[in-house]
């Protein structure tokens, strides 16, 4: 499961984490503006 | 309150405040979270740290990790007997170890001055989550980060939240500003 992901792979420390790559794949306005305007359909509320 | 003739309520509970925390988002896999934490630990200035984890399994295998990564950590999270809580609270508090890592357990916010990062290795779902791990009550307000590891699957959250909040998480940027969150070099410290 997700933990199994997040907490039993090993990765390789030695380079830093790459932030600019990783932010690059989200394009936070688009994706909330989609949210906004109801084209993501969210789950549903509580 | 039906033996007091028109009573008179005051709320003692000061409000909780996003003001003077600069919130960033690191946008991640699951997998990658530990990676992240660990380069953002070796990155940052930490003069304390408290982690937050969304579930008390999670913060057992966090604090292992980070253990393992060659930091120090304290735990604590619900499944925990009060006493023992209190206790590893109680010696965070007294700067006995830099790292502490855990579950939602504070309903009135964090009111140590000394902890000037706060992570959510896992992002809340609710406003009110968020602001309890994030927000200072206006007696101890002062200047901190907070940073969100925020992966696809949160998008829905972080809309709400910010919505909810009124408030902004910004992208983090390549270099953080010192003064945001570091006392040596903050320049109107009152």
């Amino acid at each position: 499961g997700k933990d199994d992901v997040c907490f039993g792979t090993d990765v390789n420390m030695e380079k830093d984490f790459d932030f600019e790559t990783n932010l690059a794949l989200f394009d936070k306005k688009t994706v909330m503006g989609e949210i906004q305007s109801g084209k993501q359909q969210g789950p549903p509320p509580g | 309150r039906k033996h007091i003739d028109n009573p008179y309520e005051i709320n003692l509970m000061e409000e909780l405040t996003l003001k003077g925390v600069t919130q960033y988002y690191a946008f991640v896999q699951e997998r990658q979270k530990v990676h992240c934490l660990n380069t953002l630990f070796s990155k940052l200035q930490i003069n304390q740290s408290i982690i937050f984890c969304n579930s008390t399994q999670r913060v057992e295998l966090l604090a292992k990790k980070i253990t393992e990564l060659g930091y120090s950590c304290y735990y604590i999270h619900a499944r925990m007997q009060q006493a023992h809580r209190n206790r590893v609270f109680h010696d965070f508090r007294n700067g006995l170890c830099r790292n502490l890592v855990c579950s939602d357990l504070f309903t009135r916010g964090i009111d140590i001055q000394a902890v000037n990062v706060v992570i959510n290795f896992d992002f809340p779902k609710m406003a009110e989550t968020y602001l309890h791990r994030i927000g200072r009550s206006g007696r101890f307000g002062h200047l901190g980060i907070a940073i969100n590891l925020i992966t696809y699957e949160d998008r829905f959250a972080l809309h709400r939240i910010e919505s909810e909040l009124s408030t902004e998480i910004k992208p983090i940027p390549k270099v953080i500003d010192k003064s945001l969150y570091v006392a040596e070099f903050q320049e109107d410290s009152d």
